[in-house]
């Protein structure tokens, strides 16, 4: 079938928008897909960059990144410690390392009780209810560390492997490393909704850096309309296939006379934004979904916040059902503490309310996605990440908060290739400084790109003179965790 | 899914092996790349230095040839035979790890083969000393062998070549060019058809289309030389500038904030983008520009701008400042690493292709530079303090300085003999009323007739308040026989508007605020209401209003609020901000607010609510609710004082909490308000709660007055008119004698209190009898002796004289501004008032002061660099509107809060300020004082009205306990009566005694601190005058002073550095700042540096000497391969930013050296350089390859044709605007604002703000630079993103639309329609064809739209039809 037909406009009006994407995917829209695969090295010479396979056999093909922004606390959640009941209002027996405000109390209990959970009897409290009950599911590690106290450039730190804008972020690593598996969908994407906002530190977290522009994240606000910045088309469908067929007949005479790739690349990323404007509103409509999974998810929950972030985690797993490499979430701020929007889990006073809301925000939706990829069989090619900034402090920030802690937290782990109900590394007997196989985000990172069949040291990128990595000069893939 | 992707990853490396191994690789950079890696990371452990499992090590190329136990381990030549690639085929064990064995990746194992196959080409000579990672033995001869590279020899200019061809062109840029062609068997391209050269030219120097009429010119002009009369034409252009600056920005990572948490600003950032703007269009020379940017600040000789009367050189230094910074760096010393990596980074990469910051952790892998050559540079840097810098010229801020001095003089003068006058009559009239009996009542005369007078105003006040009484109930609120309310200073009732009915604070509704049946209605997300601007100061106040609270779970809004008029500093009355449903007195960064633990706030939906807050001099904060006290009343602490808002620079808010806050809306209603110029007492807040809401005005009482009120009020004010006349005439000096009293008794109530008043020894012997008189005094004098020594001891054994800016400390302080002075005054300096009712606030001790002539001569002064030892650093200090002292550790500019020492300036007279430095201790630090404007930091404080600040320093000690030193000089510790004295009388003698001669000595420049401290009590104390209604002689010399300080201008400012002294960095091994070795001397790198400087400056003039230096191999060169890589596409060497071993190696070498020797030649100017290579036919060829070069030279590598390249960012953003021709030209200054709409950004992209956490989507999409390093070489990306913003994009479509109606208005017929829109955006008409299938399509366009509208009045199509256009790519690629 001749695509530039399609495209003319004449007679064709009344097939809509869908049908013609329908027809097109033999017609033009099979070369958008050459398009995108050949846009790989149009920009800067790509000496160093790998051919989008993995390096080795994969066991995840997707990662679902859950940041909690701001910093939650290991103590109250997954590295319960006895220690701080029994030594509760006592000062620490340890010098204090400087903190963010320096309005440092005594040794502080969790008000969260602490119990067995699962087949594995993985200890945790009782923050996260549902997210115990897949305990078995979850490989913790409790010997996190940052090199970073603050915010923003912890964030950059988590994200990036550098503590400053500039580099790219993991997922779009993974994207350059992996390429993306559908056409009409970006390799990278972050969720926002709700209100939600970029942590500190900004949209930057999830850019590109020095890697092509491709592998930008692409922010989807999945419960605003347009849920992606220039996605809704400015006018009606044939107007814009007439326009597409005019360009297409100005464009074609131009690139024949330069016969540069680049513009041969250029004229069909057209096609492919056609095809974006409406892939993108059907992955966020959610009318197909059933009752039954808009309860799992808590899509219809009395509280803003969990309802928005249930959506988030449903669309991450449409999206993840769409071949996209890499998924972010986004929390949302509950306004408890010192917090703000961009770093709701900071709670620097009210550590109760604060982190009891925000867990209730997050738990039940993870824990739903978790069920709801199982049941899908997509949680055996999905890696879950649920990781902040840095944990928080054994002792009190004024009379009920926790300052910032980077010397040791927890993180966790799910899905492909991951050892469910384990636990790796420990912090000391008051959760103030990792001591057993301290881990850092390089770690992190060169297992969770092991996991998606990526050697981490031979991701690279030439920048500057320079060989860039997502784990600098660093990293261990953390053999304990995987399955 | 798993087989499909294993048969992927089997075939992408099958076809990568001869792929790689077709394009043979430049072998260095494939082994440095691909092959030094993987044996240094996966087989040195074993195989290397310390250890050789096997006997094997793979260290250098003659051991792997060696090989081990089991024979040689690489065959040059051989891979299949070479051991080395089976054993990395296979699975191996690595050491320590049972389960985990080495498996290298199919392309790792391509690589070794390759590189066996081609020559195994290895540069390690011998295997490596195990120490020599560490000790650096080994550099010296890895130095010498590294600089064996083409970049670092230095540049000969070479002759042209002769090509065969002789007839292509005389140009020797064409002969280099062309023999290379020719060589390989290319020709050159035609030359380019005459618009195509036009566009290219405009967009290549200017950054824009050309003007219609531009093209039309040159396509007309058939002289010769055509070509470069327009190139003239374009380098002439003030677009020029624009252009280019914005390609070195690229260099620089230009940025207007720091990034990180909160993106703080980098204040006044944009004087350095017009500084580029100005260079480039008076083509100031490349070396220049370069030394400049490394120590403007520092040139014997700097540039000055006339026209704007400022240093342009200073400017340059403000790229050190583009830093993104940590937020609240808990460890600032490796946010000051960080720093000064980025501006190593920059500077050899921009300025050098080096990249030098590669070194910071260990010697460069690759290039000839050292960890050592970091570090020494890392000095340099780390040598010099941020800080906002003065860029006037000093004559220009120093206007009328001569006048001020002499002035001033004749200020002083009159002040003292109108103090020796004072001196006197105080004596007199301290014994005069001090009769026994008279204690308590001093009496004047006339006082009979003015009790009169007072008696008959409270008659007719009586009247008033019944009046008063008689207008509420006539309004319907509850009356009341209360006394009446307080007076305020402004009330807004709302009634129909928001006017103040008392003062002139009328205020305006902003953002939806609206007026209903008299409340003010606030709907929490966006309505307040702001008032003028202050009519004069105040400190002292009560904020008052009556309201009604929409919801009690509301957060942070403000009900009545004053701020700065930039809303940095406020005081406001704030609902549930830190605690739900509390008030609070809210206050900027929290500084005066604490808990008043208040109970929450209960009131029913529609109920009013009374609240009031009252800021006391004595810096206490009290709040009250419905007239009770709100919790308790605090005093918030040293550091949060009382906040002084300025005349002119404060107003008022309703509804808001300030302005830029988040969450700073009030959800409710607003009755009434008040604001009061004094601190109420509590039980004046109880009557005006009682009083209730309802101000009413004189007009109200006059009207609920009855006849016979009326009638008698005015027979009373008639009595009193007549009473006044006669006290005028009988007692004419009674206003001033009763003001003399009323000071007098003031003092000496305050005197019977504190014991340190200069009148505490007058009031204790006063009324003692002759006999009890010399009793108490000997007991007054034993306790004054006991206690000064005490004190003394005191002060001596708490605290460490840290410096004496009095005395010897101040030639070893750093300053920068117009003022502060270099020495240090002597005590009994002033400054006169700029305002108000006071000649001045007192008399200055020893130190140094910024505002000796004039509060507008800003200044920053710092200390030398010190380690902080102490849990406490107290200054003695004093200043005002917005100046600051801080403790900066490691260089950390940012810091706001409790982990960073400071505090405000806040008082005139000085006073001990304590720092509490214990957090940072251990820390690297420095001291600085600093004017408003001057202090960099995410909480800027604001100058006061006119851009007025000041400070002054004395004295700074160290200290570990929370107590700053005792006062040793105060008035009660002066030993003024000599000799104990007998009487009353005796004590006034000497009293007067003691005052005329401090007064003579002041007259005389020799008063000692005693006699200042003196002087100083009496004169703040109102004891001698000050005021100016009491300084008949003086008024008018302070009126003539104050006329001429006006006219001083306000600095101006832009980020900078203050050098102070060179400090040598300490080698950090491995870059980790924790374990810091030996300092290393400053110096550049070895590779083009003379080590070591001998300055004792950072060393900044001497690395810009060697920079921009002839001499220097890699400057020249670099910078003219970039304007080549601006001008062609790509650079000689592609690479732009790389010039060493990583990088590619240059095309055409020749040629770039003759381009650099070249450039040097001509005075490194930038505008002869562009205009040398576009008069080239290389520059002027066609876009359209041979056959021959289609086939074998694909990437144009010997440009044998012009290259097709897709327009920057910033140029399609400015050309879509200038095509329909809404590009608004105007030049430098603030930015505008990136993210606005689209009808609000019509300026050249060059002037959008560039803030690092928020930059602009549509040029983001167009690869727009991120700005964290040097890219001298931007990405071209294909992406749909780019397609969605050129399809769907508002801007774009708006662009469009304001096109169609401009043709549709111009009129004409559709095919002129077609043409012209052709000719605007691609710059040409269409073929006949195009105009064709454009008709068409326009058809098609009206039929779509189907609104009834002909094709040639249908904006809508002919909107479609323009944005079109803009689809084409040929409007985004240029030929």
């Amino acid at each position: 079938m001749n695509s530039r037909d399609f495209l003319s406009g004449a007679g064709v009006s009344s097939i809509s928008r869908r049908e013609m994407l329908r027809r097109c995917s033999v017609g033009f829209g099979s070369v958008a897909m050459s398009a995108l695969i050949s846009e790989r090295g149009s920009g800067v010479p790509s000496a160093s960059s790998p051919s989008p396979a993995p390096h080795f056999r994969p066991k995840a093909r997707h990662v679902i990144f859950a940041y909690m922004s701001g910093g939650v606390s290991h103590l109250d959640s997954f590295d319960p410690k006895p220690e701080l009941k029994r030594r509760h209002g006592q000062p620490m027996p340890v010098p204090v390392r400087p903190t963010m405000f320096n309005n440092n109390g005594n040794i502080m209990a969790s008000p969260w009780e602490a119990s067995p959970r699962g087949q594995s009897g993985l200890e945790m409290t009782s923050l996260f209810p549902h997210l115990a009950a897949l305990a078995d599911d979850l490989a913790v590690i409790r010997s996190m560390t940052s090199k970073v106290n603050e915010h923003a450039q912890g964030n950059y730190f988590a994200h990036t492997g550098f503590p400053f804008m500039g580099h790219p972020s993991a997922g779009a690593w993974t994207s350059y490393g992996l390429g993306t598996e559908n056409k009409d969908m970006p390799g990278f994407v972050v969720l926002q909704g709700g209100g939600a906002v970029a942590p500190h530190g900004g949209v930057g977290l999830f850019s590109s850096g020095y890697l092509p522009a491709q592998h930008q994240a692409s922010i989807l606000q999945v419960d605003r309309e347009p849920a992606l910045a220039n996605i809704k088309p400015s006018e009606a469908d044939a107007l814009q296939r007439r326009r597409l067929a005019f360009i297409r007949e100005g464009d074609e005479r131009f690139a024949q006379s330069t016969a540069e790739p680049q513009i041969e690349a250029a004229i069909r990323n057209y096609e492919t934004a056609y095809r974006m404007q409406t892939a993108v509103p059907e992955l966020c409509d959610l009318s197909g979904e059933s009752e039954a999974t808009r309860k799992l998810y808590g899509l219809d929950a009395p509280r803003a916040d969990m309802a928005a972030y249930a959506r988030q985690c449903l669309v991450a797993r449409r999206l993840i059902e769409r071949g996209v490499r890499f998924v972010e979430l986004s929390c949302l701020t509950n306004k408890f503490g010192a917090d703000g929007a961009p770093n709701p889990w900071d709670q620097h006073g009210k550590l109760l309310e604060g982190h009891g809301s925000m867990a209730l925000q997050v738990d039940r939706p993870l824990a739903a996605l978790i069920r709801d990829l199982k049941a899908r069989g997509l949680f055996e090619e999905t890696l879950i990440v649920f990781s902040g900034e840095f944990g928080r402090t054994p002792f009190s920030q004024g009379k009920d908060g926790r300052d910032h802690n980077p010397y040791g937290f927890s993180l966790w782990l799910a899905g492909g290739g991951v050892k469910g109900g384990t636990v790796h590394g420990a912090t000391d007997e008051l959760g103030y400084y990792a001591i057993e196989d301290q881990c850092s985000f390089y770690d992190l990172w060169a297992t969770v790109l092991h996991l998606m069949g990526l050697n981490h040291e031979q991701l690279t990128y030439r920048f500057g003179g320079r060989d860039f990595r997502l784990t600098d000069v660093h990293g261990e893939v953390i053999q304990a965790v995987l399955a | 899914m798993r087989t499909f992707a294993c048969i992927v990853l089997l075939l992408s490396c099958l076809a990568n092996l001869p792929l790689r191994a077709a394009v043979a690789p430049e072998p260095r950079e494939f082994f440095e790349s691909r092959i030094r890696p993987v044996l240094a990371n996966q087989c040195h452990e074993c195989h290397g230095p310390s250890k050789q499992e096997g006997g094997l090590r793979v260290d250098s190329r003659t051991a792997l040839q060696q090989g081990g136990e089991s024979g040689p381990a690489l065959v040059v030549g051989n891979a299949k035979a070479s051991r080395l690639v089976q054993v990395l085929a296979q699975e191996h064990p690595r050491p320590g790890k049972t389960n985990d064995k080495l498996r290298l990746a199919g392309t790792v194992i391509a690589d070794f083969v390759t590189w066996i196959d081609q020559g195994a080409f290895d540069p390690r000579d011998v295997p490596a000393s195990s120490a020599s990672r560490d000790t650096n033995s080994a550099w010296p001869g890895i130095f010498a062998a590294r600089k064996d590279w083409w970049s670092f020899q230095p540049v000969e200019k070479p002759a042209a070549p002769e090509p065969r061809d002789t007839g292509w062109s005389d140009h020797p840029v064409d002969r280099f060019l062309l023999v290379e062609m020719e060589r390989r068997g290319l020709r050159p391209a035609v030359p380019a058809d005459r618009r195509t050269l036009v566009r290219r030219l405009a967009f290549a120097l200017t950054g824009l289309p050309p003007k219609p009429d531009e093209v039309r010119l040159f396509l007309e002009d058939a002289r010769p030389e055509a070509v470069a009369r327009l190139v003239d034409q374009l380098l002439a252009s003030p677009r020029f500038g624009e252009r280019w600056a914005r390609h070195w920005m690229d260099l620089v990572r230009f940025a207007e904030t720091h990034g990180s948490e909160g993106d703080p600003a980098i204040p006044e950032a944009w004087r350095y983008r017009d500084y580029l703007i100005r260079a480039f269009n008076a083509d100031v020379p490349c070396d220049q520009l370069i030394g400049e940017h490394l120590a403007g600040d520092l040139l014997p000789n700097p540039r000055w701008n006339e026209t704007e009367g400022f240093n342009e050189s200073i400017l340059g230094t403000a790229h050190l400042r583009l830093v993104e910074h940590g937020f609240q760096a808990v460890d600032t010393l490796d946010d000051q690493i960080k720093t000064v990596d980025s501006q190593i980074d920059v500077l050899s990469k921009a300025f050098q292709g080096l990249t030098t910051s590669c070194a910071r952790c260990h010697d460069h892998k690759f290039d000839p530079i050292s960890q050592r050559d970091y570090y020494a540079l890392f000095g340099v840097f780390a040598s010099v303090r941020p800080t906002q810098v003065t860029i006037d010229a000093p004559e220009r801020l120093r206007v009328h300085r001569t006048e001020l001095e002499k002035l001033k003089h004749e200020i002083k003068s009159a002040l003292a003999d109108a103090w020796s006058a004072a001196a006197k009559e105080l004596s007199q009239q301290l014994l005069g009323w001090s009769k026994p009996g008279e204690a308590n009542r001093l009496h004047v005369s006339g006082d009979e007739l003015n009790e009169e007078i007072a008696e008959l105003e409270r008659r007719i006040a009586t009247i008033n308040n019944a009046g008063r009484r008689a207008a509420l109930t006539l309004r319907g609120t509850p009356g009341t026989n209360q006394e009446a309310p307080p007076t305020p200073m402004s009330a807004w009732t709302f009634e129909g508007d928001a006017r103040d009915h008392v003062g002139g604070l009328h205020g305006e509704l902003q953002a939806g605020a609206m007026v209903r049946d008299g409340r003010l209605i606030l709907d929490g997300k966006s309505a307040f209401v702001r008032t003028a601007p202050l009519e004069r100061g105040l400190r002292e106040k009560t904020l008052e209003a009556w309201v009604i609270l929409a919801s009690l779970d509301q957060q942070g809004g403000g009900a009545m609020t004053i701020e700065t008029l930039d809303g940095r500093g406020f005081d406001s009355i704030v609902f549930g901000e830190q605690e739900a449903r509390r008030w609070m007195a809210g206050s900027d960064g929290f500084a005066r607010t604490r808990s008043a633990n208040g109970p929450a706030e209960t009131a029913k939906p529609g109920e009013l609510v009374h609240l009031a807050i009252v800021y006391r001099t004595d810096h206490s904060i009290a709040l009250y609710r419905n007239g009770a006290p709100y919790g308790s009343h605090y005093t918030p602490g040293e550091s949060a004082k009382l906040r002084a808002f300025e005349a002119g620079a404060a107003r008022v808010l309703f509804g808001m909490r300030h302005t830029g806050g988040g969450n700073p809306f009030l959800a409710g209603e607003l009755e009434e308000a008040r604001l009061y110029d004094r601190a109420l007492e509590g039980a004046e807040v109880m009557t005006s709660f009682k009083a209730g809401p309802g101000l009413v005005t004189p007009d109200q009482v006059e009207q609920a007055l009855t006849h016979e009120q009326r009638k008698e009020r005015a027979s009373l004010q008639m009595e009193v008119d007549g009473k006044r006349t006669e006290l005028a005439a009988r007692f004419p000096d009674y206003v001033r004698l009763g003001a003399v009293r009323a000071r007098l008794l003031a003092a000496l109530e305050a005197a019977a209190k504190v014991e340190s008043h200069p009148l505490h020894p007058w009031v204790r012997l006063r009324g003692k009898s002759d006999e009890w008189f010399r009793t108490e005094w000997q007991s007054l004098s034993a306790h004054w002796s006991q206690e000064r020594i005490a004190r003394r001891k005191f002060n001596q054994e708490k605290f460490q004289m840290a410096w004496d800016l009095a005395g010897d400390s101040a030639p070893t302080w750093f300053r920068h501004g117009i003022n502060p002075p270099e020495l240090a005054g002597a005590p009994g300096d002033f400054c006169v008032e700029p305002e108000g009712d006071r000649a001045l606030p007192g008399l200055l001790p020893a130190g140094i002061f910024s505002h000796g002539l004039s509060q507008k001569h800003n200044g920053v002064l710092t200390s030398p660099r010190f380690k902080v030892e102490s849990d406490s650093i107290s200054v003695r200090a004093l200043g005002g509107k917005g100046a600051r002292v801080r403790l900066i550790a490691d260089n950390y500019p940012l810091g706001a809060g409790s982990i960073f020492p400071q505090a405000n300036l806040s008082e005139d007279a000085p006073g001990w300020i304590r720092l509490d430095t214990a957090y940072r201790k251990g820390s690297w630090a420095y001291l600085e004082f600093a004017t408003a404007d001057e202090v960099i930091a995410r909480d800027r404080p604001s100058a006061g009205a006119g851009g007025r600040s000041f400070f002054g320093v004395e004295r700074i000690v160290f200290h570990n306990g929370k107590e700053t030193p005792k006062e040793e000089f105060t008035a009660m510790a002066i030993d003024w009566p000599a000799a104990a004295p007998a009487s009353l009388e005796d004590l006034a003698r000497q009293l007067n005694k003691s005052l005329s001669e401090a007064i003579d000595a002041w007259r005389t420049q020799s008063l000692s601190e005693e006699q200042r401290v003196l002087l100083d009590a009496f004169v703040r104390a109102g004891l001698l005058p000050s005021q100016l209604g009491d300084l008949p002689t003086v008024a008018p010399l302070v009126t003539a002073f104050r006329r001429l300080e006006n006219q001083v201008p306000v600095p101006r400012r832009a980020p900078g550095v203050l050098e102070t002294v060179g400090m040598n960095a300490p080698f950090l091994p491995r870059g980790d700042h924790t374990k810091p070795q030996d300092s290393v001397p400053r110096g550049y790198i070895q590779l083009a540096g003379s080590l070591p400087y001998h300055t004792s400056l950072s060393g900044r003039l001497e690395l810009a000497n060697e920079l921009a230096s002839a001499t220097n191999p890699l400057t020249a060169r670099v910078m003219v391969n970039r304007v080549w890589h601006h001008l062609f596409g790509r650079g000689l060497v592609a690479t732009v930013d790389n010039f060493g071993h990583l990088g590619e190696k240059p095309s055409h070498s020749q040629l770039l050296d003759f381009l650099a020797a070249r450039f040097v030649e001509q005075g490194w100017s930038f505008k002869e350089l562009i205009r040398f290579l576009v008069l080239t036919r290389a520059f002027q060829m066609s876009s359209e390859p041979s056959e021959r070069a289609r086939e074998f030279d694909p990437d144009n590598q010997w440009l044998s044709h012009a290259r097709v390249r897709r327009l920057d960012a910033e140029v399609i953003r400015d050309s879509l605007l200038a095509i329909v021709g809404r590009l608004d030209v105007t030049m430098f200054g603030p930015g505008v604002n990136a993210v606005a709409p689209p009808a609000d950004q019509r300026r050249r992209s060059i002037y959008l703000t560039i803030r690092r956490n928020n930059l602009s989507p549509f040029l983001q999409v167009f690869d727009a630079p991120k700005p964290f390093t040097t890219l001298g070489r931007r990405d071209v990306t294909n992406v749909p993103a780019q397609s969605l913003a050129f399809l769907n994009d508002p801007f774009v479509i708006e662009q469009a639309g304001a096109w169609a109606s401009s043709l549709l208005r111009e009129g004409g017929e559709t095919d002129q329609y077609v043409r012209r829109t052709y000719e605007r955006v691609l710059a040409r008409p269409p073929t006949e064809s195009e105009l064709a299938f454009s008709l068409r399509y326009l058809e098609d366009l009206v039929r779509l739209h189907g609104n009834g509208q002909p094709l040639s009045a249908n904006e809508l199509a002919w909107k479609d039809f323009t944005q079109s256009l803009f689809n084409l790519k040929e409007f985004i690629y240029l030929r």
